[in-house]
């Protein structure tokens, strides 16, 4: 495809800019005309004669520039082909004023003001048009009358829900994903492949292939047979570069035309579920604990100095995923050299907990004392303190702790004392235990009585 | 810096090297007069971006990606699973029909033609394709199902039926070529022709170092390797900087040579050495902008940071006994595959990112029971003690381990079968590789072969779903890690390569 250069792009956005600058002069020829018709003089004649050209030579840069920004795309065609065609007709219209107002071509009915008249009011119609079809194209057709005293539309604005057997299978789960996934190209003014999906209405009319949605069976509704494609496949939805929906988001849309019968009124409560559709449901509402767990948290930058400072201190920071101000965060092994030192630095580290996501702070003089800070860390996932001179003491202070999955104690002096402690640490999955006080057999006790946790020893 | 004036202090004296400084090439013409000349300036114009590139590498905002760590390709694109990967290349093609892929049936089938259909018109190599008979040679191995997740492997491997319950057997493996070198090549750089960046390479270039004394990638080869060759591109950078190339450590008792200070040479003064260097080569750079000056003085830097690294990180006499025997005898005899394996486990503990082993000699067109017996006894009890031992360290849930060749082996004898001997020839239709480790499932088996181990009939993966996989656990987009050279962006898997849902946990 031919790539629109980044400067022509620039340049368009200048349109909106320019483009009021001839329509100012052309209605200003247009109230002089007026006037003068009015008051019948003729002194106004150069005078509208000047801003008539101004306005056409203006229209025409503005046109150009027109031009440019329509290149960087994201515009309904057939409201854009219209705005383009009223433009040029104006910027016609426009000279066609000036060459008569001018005389040049010397003619004689050209003395009669009627014609001039004539010719200002079809100038100020075609600027009208085009105008409100350049902001129609910039703000949506319906901004001009939205907020209008009379005809508009209700809104219908759904209510959040706290039960999720409360929530509308198509209005609180299956609407927004079409919003955020596929109207920005299947509405009434982009209409690609001829689908709005803006309503129900609309939904059930489909596009051009024909059963968009079959109520009560989804592996045939185009709609969803396109979303499950691979995303290589040409007919894949949504195309190449917008983000595609997730398998939550498709097991939501399988489950409203499955289960749902695609009706678009019906609550979860009223529609036969599954545990799993449920629980999907749910996470997607945002009304399950455990989902919010699975998603990344959301954190603030880190103050400048004070990574710089950390990083004096010896912290490595390697970011776990672009632009998430989440880290691996680790201490090299033997960055500190006491007790004391350690707990200055997890003291400054500290500053940034929410930050931190996996830590290592192997073989560093780790102390009880240190991990009672670590403790606090609401977000670590991973804690690796193996090699360090803690006890069951540090496991007692992280059992309060609930977000550590994986916990190292490899070569440290915790015992069969921690196990209560361990037990209450909800999210823990993995815990390392060789070269501990544990014994083999207390480790595989453990893993018996506790199946959720891998005590995990060694040879 | 102002160019000129720095580019004049280098003016050399010497005669050959005066005519090198004349030399200006097309690129560096442009890339120096563009600001200066209208003409050049109207024609960028419309690609203003380019203009700039240069000035805006130096601003803020790479100082704040620096502060923060941020990656400079935007990386990882989504959480990863791995931190670090072992892979056990075991070179040549591993007769997967007599190691996990357990074909009881063939029993019955001993000696008797291979049937036209299972082959399928397939074009054979001229070793075997000549060949009058093509008689089905069963594996003279017994198979037994292994842990909980109940998996084959055949009495080869006892030690690794130990941890079946760790591993993730992909059954279905399939690549496209079917000679050693084009097929490893594939493997490690996803094309079968030289100078494409290997997965260290890419993963080195998209996620950089997490030690920076020691490289990146790092490449063991076992000792007295027989059978195919193998050379240098496998762990080169193709088009990427050379930085991001692989280290090839010496299989034997000094892994780097010259470490240690010449006689008479205390080594005091070198830092200075290093920074004068340093300046002469930024002022190089300044004026040609050649990425190889870079990747030169960044590996000056690593050579000088190894000679205190390495020798701390490949000695291994602080390990204890038990460790040894983990690993077997042969740890204790440097250059071997299991003292590889412990040096690997040792690598990965500071922070080596990419650790890759090779082993070679699994290519048995000849003597096929005797030579995977072998070769199994080598290898066998160094993989399983390497997965316990990065278990134990609690390594082993953000290490990927990969294990497998380049190809699988034919169930037809190539040569003269008999009850105890046959040879199995080159086969890349099916063949099997094992994952563990970090984001992989546990105690599963993924694909399927038909009844000849010669055909997928269920869940092929491709080398390259292999590699998209691999870069999935690393949290990266394979689609998304590109790097553009000769007009065009390249990446691991090019045009190809789906991520493997099914092998992750």
């Amino acid at each position: 495809m031919f790539e629109v250069p980044d400067f022509v792009i620039f340049l368009g956005r200048f349109h909106p800019l320019l483009v009021h600058l001839p329509i100012g002069f052309l209605l200003f020829a247009f109230i002089l005309e007026i006037y003068a018709r009015w008051k019948k003089i003729n002194e106004f004649d150069k005078a509208i004669s000047f801003a008539l050209l101004l306005g056409t030579l203006g229209a025409i840069a503005a046109s150009v520039l027109g031009y440019m920004l329509s290149l960087s795309g994201g515009y309904s065609v057939e409201m854009l082909d219209q705005h383009f065609w009223f433009a040029v007709t104006t910027i016609v219209v426009s000279l066609v004023a000036w060459v008569l107002k001018q005389n040049i071509l010397n003619l004689r009915f050209m003395n009669q003001s009627n014609v001039h008249v004539l010719l200002s009011v079809l100038v100020v119609i075609c600027i009208s048009v085009t105008g409100h079809l350049g902001g129609n194209l910039t703000h949506g057709s319906e901004y001009l009358l939205e907020y209008a005293p009379i005809g508009r539309p209700v809104k219908i604005v759904l209510q959040p829900v706290n039960d999720v057997n409360e929530a509308q299978l198509y209005g609180h789960l299956v609407e927004p994903i079409l919003k955020e996934k596929c109207l920005s190209c299947h509405n009434e003014s982009k209409l690609k492949g001829e689908l709005s999906l803006k309503d129900s209405i609309s939904i059930f009319t489909g596009g051009k292939h024909g059963n968009t949605i079959v109520a009560g069976n989804a592996a045939t509704s185009e709609l969803y047979k396109r979303v499950l494609l691979d995303p290589h496949d040409k007919k894949f939805m949504p195309p190449e570069g917008k983000p595609g929906l997730t398998d939550e988001e498709k097991e939501i849309v399988a489950f409203w035309i499955n289960e749902g019968g695609a009706d678009f009124s019906k609550k979860i409560s009223e529609v036969e579920s599954s545990e799993k559709q449920i629980e999907i449901a749910s996470s997607f509402l945002g009304l399950d604990a455990k989902s919010i767990g699975d998603k990344l948290p959301n954190v603030a930058m880190v103050d400048k100095t004070l990574m710089l400072k950390l990083k004096d201190e010896g912290f490595v920071f390697r970011e776990l995923v672009f632009e998430s101000n989440l880290y691996d965060v680790v201490l090299p092994p033997s960055s500190a050299t006491s007790e004391e030192l350690l707990l200055k630095k997890i003291k400054m580290l500290s500053e940034v907990k929410s930050n931190v996501l996996w830590l290592s702070l192997e073989e560093n003089f780790v102390s009880d004392e240190a991990v009672q800070i670590l403790a606090e860390f609401e977000h670590i996932q991973k804690l690796a303190v193996q090699n360090n001179n803690i006890s069951d003491k540090s496991i007692e202070y992280l059992s309060k702790n609930m977000a550590i999955k994986s916990l190292n104690l490899f070569k440290t002096n915790v015992s069969k004392k921690c196990i209560p402690y361990l037990i209450k640490m909800e999210s823990l999955k993995r815990v390392y235990l060789w070269q501990t006080n544990f014994t083999k057999d207390e480790i595989n006790t453990s893993n018996e009585e506790m199946p959720t946790v891998q005590f995990i020893s060694g040879v | 810096m102002c160019n000129s004036h720095e580019h004049n202090k280098l003016k050399s004296n010497n005669k050959d090297l005066q005519q090198i400084e004349r030399q200006i090439d097309r690129r560096h013409f442009l890339k120096n007069t563009s600001l200066g000349l209208g003409a050049m300036a109207l024609g960028s114009l419309l690609g203003t971006e380019k203009l700039w590139a240069n000035i805006k590498a130096s601003t803020s905002d790479e100082d704040l990606l620096k502060v923060y760590n941020k990656n400079r390709l935007g990386l990882p694109h989504h959480l990863p699973k791995a931190k670090r990967i072992i892979y056990l290349f075991q070179s040549g093609g591993p007769s997967q029909l007599d190691l996990f892929d357990y074909k009881p049936k063939l029993s019955d089938m001993f000696g008797k033609e291979l049937p036209e259909s299972v082959i399928g018109g397939q074009r054979l190599t001229g070793m075997s394709g000549s060949q009058s008979t093509l008689p089905v040679a069963p594996s003279s191995f017994n198979f037994k199902q292994y842990g909980e997740s109940r998996a084959w492997v055949s009495d080869v491997m006892p030690y690794l039926s130990e941890v079946v319950d760790d591993l993730c057997f992909v059954k279905s493996m399939q690549t496209d070529q079917i000679n050693h070198t084009p097929a490893i090549t594939f493997m490690q750089t996803g094309h079968q022709l030289p100078g494409r960046p290997a997965i260290g390479s890419w993963l080195s270039y998209g996620l950089g170092s997490d030690n920076e004394n020691l490289p990146t990638f790092i490449t063991l080869i076992s000792k007295n390797g027989k059978g195919q060759p193998l050379n240098a591109s496998l762990w080169g950078n193709g088009f990427l900087p050379t930085e991001h190339q692989g280290v090839q450590f010496r299989s034997g008792k000094d892994p780097v040579l010259y470490l240690s200070d010449p006689e008479n040479y205390d080594g005091n003064d070198r830092r200075n050495m290093l920074d004068y260097l340093n300046h002469l080569n930024d002022l190089q750079n300044d004026s040609y902008g050649d990425p190889e000056i870079q990747a030169r003085m960044a590996q000056y830097e690593m050579a000088f940071k190894m000679q205190t690294s390495v020798p701390e990180v490949t000695d291994i006499s602080d390990e204890p006994e038990h460790i040894f025997e983990l690993y077997g005898k042969d740890s204790r005899d440097p250059g071997t595959y299991a003292a590889n394996c412990l040096m690997a486990r040792k690598l990965l503990e500071k922070g080596v990112k990419f650790v890759q082993l090779y082993h070679q000699g699994w290519d048995q067109h000849i003597g096929c029971p005797w030579g995977v017996k072998n070769q199994s006894k080598n290898t066998d009890q160094a993989n399983a003690a390497l997965i316990k031992d990065l278990k134990q360290r609690g390594m082993f849930e953000d290490t990927l381990l990969i294990w497998g060749g380049e190809f699988g082996r034919t169930v037809y004898s190539q040569g003269q079968l008999t009850s105890d001997n046959y040879g199995r020839d080159h086969h890349p239709k099916a063949f099997t590789m094992f994952m563990a480790g970090a984001g992989i499932k546990p105690g599963f088996t993924y694909g399927e072969t038909d009844d000849f181990s010669y055909n997928v009939v269920k869940d092929p993966v491709h080398v390259h779903d292999f590699h998209a996989t691999l870069m999935h656990l690393f949290g990266i987009d394979h689609e998304r890690l590109t790097f553009k050279h000769q007009g065009r962006r390249y990446r691991l898997t090019d045009v190809h390569g789906k991520v493997v849902n099914d092998l992750l946990t």
